[in-house]
This record gives structure tokens, sequence and C-alpha cells, in this order.
């Protein structure tokens, strides 16, 4: 009987022990939070976080002479981190919109999503006006943002009409109808197609640009940005484009 | 990459799934036992506690409770670690449940045997150490593994509030591979392991305290 007392003993506190375990963190240490789940801007691969917010952020914290340590959530949490500040500041791919700036400050932008209609490149299918658009069939998932656009800008232009898309549960059948040739194009966004080049021969058939940009993410009132901002600008907007480049090319 | 490279991979996970779990059930454990003891006292503000604490923490989902804990509590000056976040939102629930467990093994045991512990002179702390609780425990083995599956199946929340578990190595590695489907077939297959070893341990606890010749082998 000893035996059992004893063992609820130990388990608890065993417990206790590893609850105790949260280790005071330095304040000199900025606490990031990520979402490895966005290439090329934030990803794991062999156990290393890598991609250019990485990249930029850690140009920053060598020029300031600042120590990080990232912590990943998902992207619930990630966002739910910075709100609540258990973060200094969040990247992963995050776009700036008017809905997160309420709860949220955002760096400036240092860089701009694409929303790319990508093909096969052995069909090598070019469009340079999108009154052609109409010859080609385009498929995407469903509940994607790229209906809302499609409504509201290209079919009142009278480019292409949503009752023509091709909608598929995910970009798996998306893409394996593509390769399969039953579809044309191919919607995704910038930086999910750069993943995909290097695993299929796709390439951009027409790129939508100038309304979604990225931006680093700061708690509200955060004196972190200000000097991230300063920094942004101190290195300037080539400076910038290099290190994304790098990552894209 | 062959699929045992991916197992290998979303091992790493394991680890802090397996810490988040035995820390959540032993705190529920913990809480458990505490409110069942509590039950036995027949106060009735001590039974409003016990009955507005079953009701809140077995209504409120895991996710919910996390994100009170971890995102909520910050707003009132209280700052906890993630880990700690994690073992007292499932320890809290899990403890409603496996009170509610042993409160029904307690009142499997003979009170005959109670009397007669009186009779020979044990005080109220005896007869709990010595007569009620092997007993209760026996029967609540069935209920506790229960318990414990469901908390372990918890556990990706911790991936949340920041803890790397299995799911996180999964999500990260799905998207740079792009093989979801062997991937998640990977994380099946570990949960799987997990249960498997967990079970064989509540078994052998089990066995031990089995009366011979009681219940079947």
């Amino acid at each position: 009987m000893k035996k059992i007392i004893i063992l609820f003993c130990l388990l608890y506190f065993v417990s206790l022990a590893v609850l105790g375990c949260g280790k005071k963190e330095e304040a000199s240490v900025i606490k990031v939070a990520v979402c490895p789940t966005s290439p090329p801007n934030m990803f794991e691969e062999n156990g290393k976080y890598q991609g250019i917010d990485l990249d930029i952020f850690e140009s920053f914290c060598k020029a300031r002479g600042f120590q990080y340590k990232i912590t990943s959530y998902d992207w619930q949490g990630m966002l739910g981190a910075v709100i609540g500040k258990q973060a200094d500041v969040a990247f992963s791919a995050i776009s700036i919109t008017d809905k997160r700036k309420e709860v949220m400050d955002f760096s400036k932008p240092y860089m701009e999503n694409t929303w790319n209609l990508v093909s096969l490149k052995g069909r090598n299918i070019v469009v340079n006006d999108l009154a052609e658009l109409k010859k080609y069939s385009i498929g995407y998932p469903r509940g994607m943002a790229y209906s809302d656009f499609i409504k509201d800008k290209l079919e009142p232009q009278g480019v292409y009409k949503l009752s023509d898309v091709k909608m598929y549960p995910t970009y798996n059948e998306v893409l394996a109808d593509l390769k399969n040739g039953n579809l044309d194009l191919a919607f995704l966004d910038g930086s999910v197609a750069s993943v995909y080049r290097k695993k299929m021969d796709i390439q951009d058939s027409y790129v939508f640009t100038g309304f979604d940009m990225f931006g680093f993410a700061f708690p509200k009132g955060s004196p972190l940005r200000k000097d991230f901002d300063r920094y942004l600008n101190e290195i300037g907007p080539e400076k910038l484009k290099a290190i994304v480049d790098r990552w894209l090319k | 990459m062959t699929f045992w490279d991916i197992l290998i991979i979303l091992a790493r996970g394991a680890g802090y799934t397996i810490l988040v779990t035995v820390a959540s059930v032993s705190a529920g454990l913990a809480m458990g036992l505490f409110l069942a003891v509590l039950s036995t006292i027949r106060w009735k503000a001590v039974s409003f506690f016990l009955a507005a604490y079953n009701y809140v923490f077995r209504s409120v989902p895991a996710l919910v409770l996390l994100f009170l804990v971890f995102f909520g509590l910050p707003g009132l000056g209280i700052r906890i670690s993630p880990f700690v976040s994690i073992v007292l939102s499932l320890g809290l629930i899990s403890g409603a449940y496996l009170a509610e467990i042993f409160r029904g093994a307690m009142a499997a045991v003979d009170q005959d045997e109670i009397v007669a512990a009186e009779a020979s002179g044990m005080n109220s702390m005896q007869i709990f150490l010595y007569i009620m609780f092997p007993q209760m425990f026996r029967m609540s083995i069935p209920g506790m593994i229960n318990e414990f599956t469901s908390v372990l199946k918890y556990t990706p929340f911790a991936y949340t509030v920041g803890i790397p578990e299995i799911m996180k190595e999964a999500m990260s590695l799905a998207v740079m591979t792009l093989r979801g489907l062997e991937i998640y077939l990977a994380v099946g297959i570990i949960y799987f392991i997990i249960y498997r070893l967990f079970v064989m341990l509540f078994m052998t606890f089990e066995k031990k305290f089995r009366i011979p010749g009681l219940a079947p082998e």
C-alpha cells in the first residue's frame, strides 16, 4: 500500500518539479513568434529555421547587437502571442490587413505578395493581355480569396467568370489536374508558387500585383517596431530586395 | 526521403507530447483525487464548489481554456510559461473527469469494510489510506486509461502556445515536402505507439493491484 502512496507522491512532485522549471527569460532577449509553414519566408528544414523574414530580422539584430529566441506556434497562436504580448515580434509572411492593424502594429511592408497564375512549362502558356484569359481554364481550392477577386475585379471587366472556375478540395488535386493536362492555369500565391516551382515544372503565366504586402507584426505600442522601421530605412530598398531575391531565385 | 526518415523526424516531437501528457495526467490525478476526497465532506459550500467546478471544466473546450489561460491571463498581469499553461488547462479539465471516476470508485467500496475498520480503531486518515484508496485505485484504472487517452489526443493544442510537439514537426515537414498523406499517416502511427506504451504501463499497475481470483485474467 505504501508503494502506491509513494508512487502518487512521486508523480505529484515530478509534475510540480516540471511545472517549476519555467525559466526566467532575460529582458534583453527578443522573443520571436513564428509559424514555420510559410516557405520561402519562414520554414524549417533539417531542424533549422530559415527564410527571407528570418534573414531580415537576423541582420537587424546583428546591426543592433540584440539577442533573440524563436518560438514556433501555429498560425493562430503566433498572432495571439503578439496580441497578448507573449512575443515581442512575429514574422512568417504575415499580410498587413486593416483587421490585424486594430490589434497589432506592423512594420513598413518589406515585400509584396503576388497572386500568380501558373501553368506547366511544357504548355508554355503566356498571358500578355487579360483578355486572353478566357481561352484557358483556371483552378484553385475552394474558399480562397481569389473568388472575391474574380467576382469583384475580373467579372465586371468581362475578363473571366467565376462560374467558369474549376474548384478543388486542396492544392494536391489542383496540381494533379494541372499535371494531367485537364487544367490550364492554377491560382497560387507567390510564396506558395516558389515552393511548388522546386517540385514540379511550372512557370508563371500571369502575375497580379499591388494588393498584398507582408509586414513584421509587433504588439501595440511596441518601441521595437520604431527601431525596426528605422533599420529598414537605413538599409534601403535595394539591400532589402537583395535579401528577398536571394530566396526567390 | 523514405517513410522511415519521416518517422524519425516526427519522433523528435514525441518527447514533448509524452512530457505534456504525463505532466497533465499527473496534475489531473492530483486534482481529481483532491476533489474526490472533498466530495466526501458534506458541506453545502463544498458541494456547490464541486458542482461548479464540474460544470465549468467539463463544458469548456480545451482549446478555449488554453487560450484563456495563455493569451488571457497576461492581460490581467499574470505571466505563465507555455508549458505551465497547457498542463494547467489539461490538468484542470482531466481533474474534473477523474474526480467523477474516483468518486464512483469510492462509492463502490463496501460500507461494511469501513465500519469494520472503525470498529478496529482506525482513524479516518488510516481508513482512507488502507481501506478506501487501494480499492478505489483498483476500480478506477479502466476509467483512468480512458482519461489518459483523451489527454493524449488534446496534446496537439500544445503547439498553439509554442511547444514543438509532433504536430508541429508534421506541419513544417508537410509544407516542405508536400507529402501530407505519408506524414499524417506517420503521425497516426507514432500516436498509436505512445498510446500502446502507456496502456501497457497502466496494465502492469492493474495486474499488480488485482486481487487474485477476483478479476478475470
